[in-house]
């Protein structure tokens, strides 16, 4: 039971995707304009993480080594179009704004890493424990990126959407350069460089996950 | 790969996953795919509204060089054309809606209907003073105000709605609905004759059908 | 001609892929150290990407279209980038020993490089020809080696420089890369 607490919270935070592990940087950085699609790409990976893990865990004694990776990509560009699809079909508004970027999910090297180094060496069940968090991870820190560069950038939070919300009022003069790329790259390098203090010095927030493997290797590095 | 011999196992493996993916997706693709066209559709539908405010229906027309809308009211009277048209932008296609009035000509309204520009920059077209801009204009002659770091996807709005405007002469051949509700005078609206222009031409014409019963009195 | 040159000159400069498109950013992040490096790189990925560009537009064209089956262009698209790649692979150690030595060790990484697979649907979204994609490959890959190879400059000289040490490794290099964008969206205006 703790292994499996472990597995889920490590994605969250410790080895968060995005902020530790540095993985899937094109849409870290490419549909985190607004908070709206930060989310909606980190449920759209999240799903893709999930259904590949789930089947590259099943399939772990069927598949030979030496196909491995082909037959995982496989695996992975299906649930892909899946998303794809479905998104077009139900939400064709943010579809196409995420565009190019819901196919490239097929790359995104988080999940090749999840199916290649965890899913296919471990029972579903862990399997898809650690696909929720890892997915959970990619999720909030897509949203929170995308939630500061809106912020800054529109004055909102969730634009596109119903429940958009006015965080900054009128007199805010919208940053432009935060939603512009240059803001993309320069937001995460800010972002990360935090993430690197709090998990220097800041005891109180590991101890509350326990283990510091992780983190002293990160700091080793 | 070690001893270089493919077995046919691995060839087998992968194309059982390869052949279960593509039906799955074949399946999903059913299911999905007139959503999809729906709401494409739909899309379309919402904006020829939009851009014609008084209509409460439509119907597409066929026409050579542009998608073609007729707006009409509830008593099935043509109120307005909508006419979608795209071209490149700075980082791909735009594709825009862009209303006239059926009597002046005039630009009612503009609805950008799919982009993929820069968002902060070129994505701005979509605002409502950037695209106001282009109501009630019957040219685009007189300068648009263009959106700061954004010069090629304004531009592009613009020669969306200039070759609407200009292309709008076709319409009437292609538009049989029309025809009874343009009046010969208003013709000259739709082309950007200044006024010096049209006092001109009528001169010109006058001038003109002088000289031909004059010739034709003298045989 | 003049359009092929625009298109080249936009994929390459005004529309960089890394830098304002965020594609290939893995490489650009992880294989920037050193000038050498990361110049192999980029002819490595330049070569894929001509090469993928010409092929999965004619993968999309000779059998997608007429089959009415684009639904499985993604995973079309990602077997035939993975499987080239391979046979590049292959191809380069037969041939040229020296070359491969110089690229063979990138070329595995290049499959999961989502600039190749984004270019192949750029392409295929642009509605783009046969010597327009190639054009647009070429222009894409000149792009992204100048962009690593910028970086790789800069990284290079970072080494002497002294970093506070939360911004070490991954943020200093963000913020290099955010600084280098803000010069190309000068460059686009």
């Amino acid at each position: 039971m703790a292994e499996k607490n472990r597995d889920f919270v490590k994605g969250l935070w410790e080895e968060n995707p995005v902020f530790v592990m540095l993985l899937g940087m094109c849409p870290v950085l490419a549909v985190t304009s607004t908070a709206t699609n930060g989310l909606f790409m980190g449920l759209a990976t999240s799903f893709v993480l999930f259904g590949a893990g789930i089947v590259n865990s099943l399939l772990q004694n069927i598949i030979p080594d030496e196909v491995r990776i082909p037959s995982f990509i496989v695996v992975i560009a299906t649930f892909v179009t899946i998303v794809d699809l479905v998104s077009r079909a139900y939400f064709p508004g943010i579809a196409e704004q995420l565009a190019l970027f819901i196919p490239l999910i097929i790359v995104n090297c988080l999940i090749l890493n999840r199916s290649e180094a965890f899913a296919s060496n471990v029972n579903v069940l862990r399997a898809i424990i650690d696909a929720l968090g890892r997915g959970l991870g990619f999720t909030w820190a897509l949203t929170f990126l995308g939630g500061i560069r809106e912020i800054l950038g529109f004055g909102t939070l969730f634009r596109g959407t119903e429940s958009v919300i006015q965080v900054l009022g009128e007199w805010y003069q919208p940053m432009l350069i935060a939603i512009l790329p240059a803001g993309a790259f320069i937001t995460l390098g800010i972002v990360v460089a935090l993430f690197n203090v709090i998990m220097d010095e800041s005891f109180s927030i590991k101890d509350l996950f326990g283990g510091t493997a992780a983190v002293e290797k990160e700091q080793t590095a | 790969m070690a001893n270089d011999k493919i077995q046919p196992r691995l060839i087998l493996v992968l194309t059982l996953i390869t052949i279960a993916s593509a039906i799955v997706l074949t399946f999903i693709d059913d299911l999905t795919a007139p959503l999809i066209a729906e709401q494409a559709e739909k899309r379309v539908q919402e904006a020829v509204l939009s851009v014609v405010p008084e209509a409460v229906d439509f119907e597409e027309v066929e026409s050579e060089n542009f998608e073609l809308f007729q707006g009409l009211d509830e008593s099935e009277e043509v109120v307005g054309i909508a006419v979608q048209h795209q071209t490149q932008g700075y980082t791909g296609p735009i594709d825009v809606m862009v209303g006239l009035d059926v009597d002046t000509r005039q630009v009612t309204a503009v609805e950008v209907l799919s982009h993929t520009e820069t968002p902060g920059l070129g994505a701005r077209i979509v605002e409502e003073q950037f695209r106001g801009q282009f109501e009630g204009r019957k040219s685009i002659e007189e300068e648009i105000e263009i959106i700061a770091g954004a010069t090629i996807s304004s531009e592009a709005v613009e020669e969306i709605v200039d070759d609407v405007i200009k292309g709008a002469q076709d319409f009437e051949d292609e538009m049989p609905g029309l025809e009874t509700i343009i009046a010969d005078e208003d013709d000259l609206g739709a082309r950007d004759f200044s006024e010096q222009e049209v006092v001109d031409a009528e001169q010109g014409i006058q001038s003109l059908a002088k000289i031909v019963t004059d010739y034709s009195g003298g045989e | 001609m003049q359009e092929l040159f625009l298109l080249f000159m936009a994929a390459s400069i005004t529309n960089n892929f890394v830098l304002m498109q965020f594609l290939g950013i893995c490489p650009f992040l992880g294989v920037s150290k050193e000038v050498p490096t990361a110049f192999s790189m980029g002819l490595a990925t330049t070569f894929v990407m001509v090469t993928s560009a010409v092929v999965t537009w004619l993968v999309e064209t000779v059998i997608l279209v007429p089959l009415g089956i684009e639904y499985l262009q993604y995973i079309a698209f990602i077997l035939v980038i993975s499987s080239f790649v391979q046979l590049t692979e292959l191809f380069v150690k037969k041939v040229s020993p020296p070359l491969y030595k110089a690229l063979g060790i990138f070329l595995p990484l290049i499959t999961t490089n989502c600039a190749i697979l984004g270019l192949a649907l750029l392409i295929s979204m642009e509605g783009y020809g046969f010597i327009q994609s190639a054009v647009f490959g070429l222009g894409a890959g000149v792009g992204f080696t100048i962009a690593i190879v910028l970086m790789a400059g800069i990284r290079e000289r970072l080494e002497f420089a002294d970093v506070p040490k939360p911004l070490k490794g991954a943020p200093i290099t963000l913020l290099v890369a955010g600084i280098m964008a803000l010069a190309f969206t000068g460059l686009a205006m």
